[in-house]
């Protein structure tokens, strides 16, 4: 068990060091990526930034009725919620695509597959900076300084890397072997967006609070959402996030040394 | 490669999963075969070959002629025996791989060239090349979706054959190009050729095959039928086409 563990291991760690050194590969294609999905439109990828700002901007008008909470205190914390809870959502669905779309090439050209994760978390990363900006512009006029916490989102984005391709490998795997994964992914993600508190804050809980920290993505959100807010993320988020984030890297250890020569028979 | 078989498993095929819960339910009185299904492509295959040698693999539909280039590729794994490859292998298995139809002829350079495996930094190495041997011009500048096919398969052979890799593998010809394009495409093989690397071909051309190789893998049924000279491989296989 040790031993077929330590030979999974080097063959990840080999994998992903030459994947990252050619990062200026998947870096480019990443940018491609975005370019030809907003071509011919007017706004190109600031439509990102228009559709962010109206559905935050309903949502937090409504929630603020709805919870009776001021406008000024709520806004900001539903804009930093959601354009993260976008990110990871996106991460999680276009996960169980990613082989089978690619699927001609993975069958006719040697390539990493590892490639594939990385390009995905990147164009992803570019999609919420450009949501960032609506962000920041909230921020801004709402008369909230940038704090110091803004200085660890480099560590955040270091974490959402690691988990985003684990994600994308061991979902993405188990998606293109069991064509019902998608399925049940894409219903979850829509039933998780309510669980998780990104219109409603876990105080709001009262005596069953404790529930919501029970669900990972809720620690996920948070160490985006709350040094943006200015906040630093507490104790308990950080140590379920780098717990969350070892099992993820010791399954995606194992299921790719286990079945990456596989895949290409999947497809 | 020594004793090399490869075996599909064939998903898809299995019976309904109702089939499988009547037959746990009848505790297997009902039997429904849940054994995973194969399909052997490649049988216990043996091949040698260095450098200078330039294979064509011939053989009838479903012989193994594009498994066994996958195996080399290392697109596939084998699930038996031993393999070494040892170089830089590039395939041509198909014009169009990893390129866009939204994308301009140049970001078509660089996003067939990575999907090959290349970095962006090699790329622009040779994208000088590229333009001068498709003959493109400010077609380059413009998206793929209007280029003709020939001219598609033009941009995907340059992609190819930029970075003289030590083992090429080409499947079913070089593809549409006009007359002019296909020396050119000749003359880059050659000059590719003589540079004493691997060739693998695999065509029902025999005019193609005898233009570039010297050596011959006739294959039946995922087994070596016969290896070595050519022609006699090639009088070989339409004997046993007859």
């Amino acid at each position: 068990m040790l031993k077929a563990l330590h030979r999974y291991n080097l063959e990840f760690f080999k994998d992903a060091i030459s994947v990252i050194k050619k990062h200026d590969a998947w870096l480019y294609i990443a940018w491609v990526d975005i370019k030809l999905r907003y071509k011919r439109t007017a706004l190109g990828p600031f439509w990102m930034v228009v559709v962010s700002f109206i559905s935050i901007f309903c949502i937090a008008g409504l929630g603020s009725l709805l919870f009776s909470i001021k406008l000024a205190e709520y806004f900001p914390y539903v804009a930093c919620g959601m354009v993260t809870w976008s990110l990871i959502s996106a991460l999680i669905t276009e996960s169980c695509m990613l082989y089978i779309n690619q699927q001609w090439l993975i069958k006719n050209i040697k390539t990493s597959l590892l490639n594939f994760c990385f390009r995905l978390f990147v164009k992803n990363l570019i999609i919420f900076a450009h949501a960032l900006v609506v962000v920041f512009c909230v921020l801004f006029c709402l008369g909230i300084d940038f704090k110091v916490t803004l200085l660890l989102l480099p560590l955040t984005v270091i974490i959402y890397m690691v988990n985003a391709v684990s994600i994308a490998v061991c979902l993405g795997f188990f998606a293109t072997r069991f064509r019902d994964v998608p399925q049940v992914v894409q219903a979850l993600i829509n039933i998780l967006a309510f669980m998780t508190p990104i219109m409603w804050k876990p105080r709001m809980l009262k005596e069953y609070a404790y529930l919501a920290d029970l669900n990972p993505l809720t620690h996920y959100v948070a160490i985006f959402r709350e040094p943006l807010l200015g906040v630093y993320p507490s104790s308990l988020t950080w140590s379920c996030v780098i717990v969350f984030t070892l099992i993820n890297l010791f399954l995606t250890i194992l299921v790719y040394g286990k079945y990456k020569k596989q895949l290409v028979f999947w497809l | 490669m020594k004793n090399v078989s490869l075996d599909y498993p064939v998903l898809g095929h299995n019976p309904k999963f109702s089939k499988r819960v009547l037959s746990l339910a009848s505790a297997g009185r009902i039997s429904s075969g849940t054994k995973k299904q194969y399909v052997r492509s490649i049988d216990k295959l043996n091949l040698h070959l260095k450098p200078g040698d330039k294979l064509a693999v011939i053989g009838g539909n479903g012989a193994g002629k594009t498994s066994l280039l996958k195996l080399i590729a290392g697109i596939y794994d084998q699930s038996s025996g031993e393999k070494s490859v040892v170089g830089r292998v590039t395939t041509i298995l198909g014009t169009g791989f990893g390129l866009d139809e939204e994308a301009t002829g140049y970001q078509n350079i660089f996003l067939g060239g990575i999907a090959l495996g290349y970095s962006y930094k090699e790329m622009e190495a040779c994208f000088k090349d590229i333009e001068e041997f498709t003959d493109l011009g400010d077609f380059l500048n413009l998206p793929l979706r209007v280029f003709s096919a020939g001219m598609k398969a033009r941009l995907a052979f340059a992609i190819a054959t930029c970075k003289h890799p030590d083992i090429l593998i080409i499947d079913e010809g070089v593809g549409t190009g006009d007359k002019a394009f296909l020396e050119r495409a000749e003359m880059r093989l050659t000059e590719f050729l003589s540079k004493a690397n691997i060739l693998l071909m695999a065509s029902h051309s025999n005019d193609l095959l005898r233009k570039f190789c010297n050596k011959c893998l006739l294959m039946n049924n995922g087994k070596a039928v016969y290896f070595g000279d050519l022609e006699k491989g090639i009088e070989l296989y339409e004997e046993q086409a007859k």
